[in-house]
């Protein structure tokens, strides 16, 4: 395993962590897909109600 | 205050999400005309069956000059009356439900259709029914200890097929 200069780690601890941005961008998508498809594939579906 | 970018875009992630969520459903409701079932209508619940409305022999499926459908049914414990029920599809239907008794709930699966029934009010819903079958139509509140037994069967059928003629009212 490489030995990390301490500017290197210095620079990896201060920076945005890339897999928890991608974590928090997939959930979104998939929140957000899903939740149009119950509300227009289902719910608007099923016909107008008042 | 000190934000860390992570959280900065989640917030923002997180608007979006609702933006989008209220947008559909303001969008529909003013352009669709959806909105929960808000009729206010009192009736004398312990005289039920002495309106003209309600009473037995008037309860059921009626159709009406315009072309429309309304249904009228009391929900008492354990059932709802008339048993069966049989509604066109892709026409206005407007369902009527009132209760002699305790509170009742009201749930026809694979449609919109979903209201509670208020001793002293009249719930209405209006709807347009999209799809045809068999459904069962069941109370979904607890209304005493024969509860998982008042249900009834709604037939929705396609509008050429209704009214039978032996249905015909």
């Amino acid at each position: 395993m490489n030995k990390l200069s301490p500017e290197d780690e210095k620079a990896i601890l201060q920076s945005t962590p890339k897999g928890t941005f991608a974590i928090l961008v997939i959930y979104a998508l998939v929140f957000g897909v899903a939740w149009l498809a119950l509300y227009f594939g289902r719910f608007m579906a099923h016909g107008p109600v008042n | 205050m000190h934000v860390d970018p992570l959280e900065k875009i989640w917030i923002v992630i997180a608007g979006l999400l609702t933006a989008m969520m209220l947008g559909a459903i303001f969008y529909t409701a003013l352009a669709g005309n959806i909105h929960p079932p808000s009729n206010v209508e009192v009736i004398d619940s312990t005289a039920l069956h002495l309106t003209e409305e309600f009473a037995e022999d008037n309860l059921g499926v009626r159709e009406n000059p315009d072309g429309s459908v309304t249904v009228t049914m009391v929900a008492t414990r354990y059932g709802f009356y008339p048993q069966h029920v049989e509604i066109p599809a892709h026409t206005p239907v407007t369902f009527r439900f009132a209760t002699p008794d305790v509170l009742h709930g009201l749930h026809i699966p694979n449609t919109n259709v979903d209201v509670m029934v208020i001793p002293g009010y009249v719930s209405e819903v209006n709807t347009v029914l999209q799809i045809t079958g068999s459904f069962p139509l069941y109370c979904n509140e607890y209304c005493g200890i024969g509860h998982h037994e008042m249900w009834s069967r709604v037939t929705i059928v396609p509008p050429r097929g209704w009214p039978r003629d032996d249905a015909r009212t």
